[in-house]
This record gives C-alpha cells, sequence and structure tokens, in this order.
C-alpha cells in the first residue's frame, strides 16, 4: 500500500466498498481478509462515515416557503414595475420625438413684443404653440387616457408624403385659418393651454392606411434618434 | 413523495400553483439548506442560497423536463447557487489555498488539548469537511448527508460515474488523515 498509484487504487476500492459501489464486492471482502492494513484502512474509514452522520443537523431559523413566497411575489411585482416603467420611458422618447419634429413656428410680432403694447389697450388675443411645457404634459396625460394604443395604432399608415403635409400646415398654418386655430394652435381665452390631444383627435379619424404610414415614419424617426 | 408526484406539483406549480410550489419548498427546504450549510459552513448563507435555488427554480419552472429525478434537478439548483456564493465570497480560494499544501499538512496536524478532543469532535470534523475544496466536499455532501448513490451524484455535479469514485475516495481520505491527526493511535 505505499506506492502512491497503488494507494490510491486501494482507497478508491476501499471507498467503494465502503458505499456499496464496489465492482467486485466478493473479492473486496476476500481481499479485506486477508490484508491487515486494509481492513484497518477500511475500519477508519468507517469511523469517519459514523462521525460524519452523527453530527448534528443544521436547526434552519424560519420556514423557508414564506421567504421564498415572498420573494417570487417582489420579483412579479418589480417586473410589473419595470414594464410599466419601459411603457412610460416609451411614451416619454415618442413625445419628445414628436416636440422635436415639429417646426417653430414664424414668432407673432404681438406675441414676441407685448411691451409695445400701449397700457390701458389690452393686448390682442395671440396664438402660441403648443409645444409649452403644460402642453407636454398634456400629451402625456393624453397618451395614457388613451391606454396608449387606440391613439398610437392610429398612427399606423399615414403616407410620408401626407405626414410632411401634414406637419407642414401644422407648422405653418394659412394665415385665414391661423385665427380659427389650427391643430397646434388655438386661441388660448377660448381653449385654454393648447393641447396634444388634438393631433390625436386628427389621427384618429385618419384612415388606416394613412395611420399606419405615420406610424411608421415616427418610428423610423425614432430609431435614428 | 416520489419523482412523479414532485413532477406533478412542479407542473402545477409552472401553471401558476403557489400552494403546490410551496408544497415542493417544505418537502426539500431541509435536505437543500442541509446541503448549502456543509457546503458553505454558515446556516445564514445556506438560507440565503436555499432561497435563492428555490426562487431560480420557480422562474425556470416552465422549461424543466422531467427526465431525471426532481431531486437531482433540484441539487443541480442548490449546487449551482452555493458555488456561485463560494466563488462571489471568495472562500473558495482560501479553502483551496489551505487544501493544496502537502498532503500531511493539509489541514495542519491538529494539537488539540486531549480533554477536549471528544467534545470538539464534530466541530473539528466540520472544520475539515470545510477545508476540503468544493468539488470534493460537494461529492462527499452528497454521498454523506444525501446518501445519493454515485450516479445521482455524477448527475448532479455533471461528471462521470468514475469521477465521482476518485473524488470520494479522495476526500474520504483526506478527512482519515485529519482525524488520524487528531487522535493519533487512538482513532475512533
Amino acid at each position: 500500500m505505499n506506492d502512491p498509484t497503488n494507494q490510491f487504487h486501494v482507497e478508491e476500492r476501499l471507498g467503494a466498498l465502503l458505499d456499496g459501489e464496489s465492482d467486485n464486492p466478493g473479492a473486496d471482502l476476500q481481499w479485506l481478509e486477508t490484508d491487515p492494513v486494509a481492513r484497518e484502512r477500511y475500519r477508519q474509514y468507517e469511523a469517519v462515515r459514523a462521525l460524519m452522520r452523527a453530527l448534528p443537523e443544521p436547526d434552519m431559523t424560519q420556514d423557508l416557503g414564506h421567504r421564498v413566497l415572498r420573494q417570487i411575489e417582489r420579483r412579479k411585482r418589480n417586473r410589473r414595475g419595470w414594464t410599466y416603467a419601459l411603457a412610460a420611458s416609451g411614451i416619454f422618447v415618442l413625445g419628445v420625438l414628436l416636440f422635436h419634429l415639429m417646426p417653430l413656428p414664424a414668432p407673432d410680432p404681438v406675441a414676441v413684443s407685448p411691451a409695445v403694447v400701449p397700457s390701458g389697450e389690452a393686448p390682442e388675443e395671440t396664438l402660441y404653440p403648443a409645444y409649452e411645457e403644460d402642453a407636454w404634459l398634456l400629451m402625456v396625460d393624453a397618451l395614457a387616457g388613451f391606454g396608449l394604443s387606440p391613439s398610437l395604432n392610429t398612427l399606423n399608415g399615414l403616407s410620408e408624403e401626407l405626414l410632411l403635409l401634414l406637419l407642414a400646415e401644422l407648422a405653418f398654418p394659412p394665415e385665414s385659418e391661423a385665427t380659427n386655430g389650427s391643430l397646434f394652435y388655438h386661441e388660448p381665452s377660448l381653449c385654454g393651454p393648447p393641447a396634444f390631444t388634438d393631433l390625436f383627435d386628427f389621427v384618429d379619424m385618419l384612415n388606416e392606411a394613412d395611420a399606419y404610414a405615420l406610424n411608421q415614419v415616427l418610428h423610423a424617426a425614432l430609431d435614428e434618434a | 413523495m416520489t419523482s412523479v408526484e414532485d413532477w406533478a406539483l412542479a407542473r402545477r406549480a409552472a401553471e401558476g400553483d403557489v400552494d403546490a410550489f410551496a408544497r415542493l419548498v417544505r418537502r426539500y427546504q431541509k435536505p437543500v439548506i442541509t446541503f448549502c450549510y456543509r457546503m458553505t459552513g454558515s446556516m445564514a448563507d445556506a438560507e440565503d442560497i436555499g432561497q435563492e435555488t428555490f426562487v431560480n427554480l420557480y422562474r425556470s419552472l416552465h422549461r424543466l423536463r422531467s427526465d431525471s429525478a426532481f431531486s437531482t434537478v433540484l441539487f443541480c439548483y442548490a449546487r449551482n447557487a452555493t458555488l456561485n456564493h463560494l466563488r462571489a465570497s471568495g472562500r473558495r480560494r482560501r479553502k483551496m489555498a489551505s487544501f493544496e499544501r502537502e498532503p500531511g499538512a493539509v489541514c495542519g496536524p491538529p494539537q488539540p488539548d486531549r480533554n477536549a478532543q471528544a467534545a470538539d469532535t464534530a466541530f473539528m470534523l466540520e472544520a475539515a469537511i470545510a477545508a476540503l475544496p468544493p468539488a470534493f466536499r460537494e461529492v462527499m455532501v452528497l454521498r454523506e448527508f444525501q446518501g445519493l448513490d454515485y450516479q445521482g451524484i455524477a448527475d448532479i455535479v455533471a461528471c462521470p460515474v468514475g469521477t465521482v469514485r476518485s473524488r470520494l475516495a479522495r476526500a474520504r481520505e483526506h478527512l482519515r488523515r485529519y482525524l488520524a491527526g487528531v487522535y493519533g493511535d487512538r482513532f475512533p
């Protein structure tokens, strides 16, 4: 048993015999009877096993089931939270994109220089663009109110030409229509803060093909952004 | 409970039956915790790893295949979580460093007070088990504390039966030498 190779073989053989996994238990038992060194080693392995199995079992401080189920439920909630956060982020990005797609209108001389209005005279009703901060918040609210999908689904199909035409018209309304209020212009005294919901009202009126084209263009622009 | 019943519970759990999964946890929490405890030497760590094991299992329920015994699959998860924990804590490296010395100094020839030997046997043996490298310790724990046969252990640790046999032999020999160093000619 002093040869290391043989030594290792002996350890494996004794271990397998101890574990009931010997290939030839009869021969191994006979070997033990004739080899006192191997017999003593085998006895010591049995003692090691007995000591190990006599070790006290660990005491669990609490039922794992409650902890596990609590954590599973927490992860489910977190996943829902991430889903909502992603949806909100998507809406935000889309909103920013819409905001940047709208060209700034030419400033109204009256609106940009209120100081020239003589005191005592009521200033003329001015038009202002809808992409003010309040309008932005309103748009986000409007999206949420629509549950996102109804309005955005209607974006699925506006042709690019029609989109450009639409945007140009929205950004630079004809003089004759400006006072009536286009989709992005209105008279604050009549309508309150400008609302992008008007855009969605408009989009809701589009046919499916046009709405699809609009959506495609918006998504392409979003990807580029 | 048989593996067939376990898999039936697992299928129900995968379909959203939380009570079925709770039954599985209650059924296997003790062997899993015992395995983790023997591997880490810390009850707090063992409970954390056990929890992680069951949570990971729950997330994978829908893609598990019932080709193997449920307990085998479960212990695969427990083993992976435990090894990840050991790697993360750096404990593995320290244990390996102490183990990879010369065989005579594997655990250092201990010189305990003879009067305290009997009372400290369990403590010393646990220390000796903890000093084994994880690859040896896991087969030893699965064999001696879970009572698995060589094939079952090989399925869990993903190695041939011959490797299990040799690792067990080496682990057992190290423990024997450790106790021989403690008790000398008064080996129990």
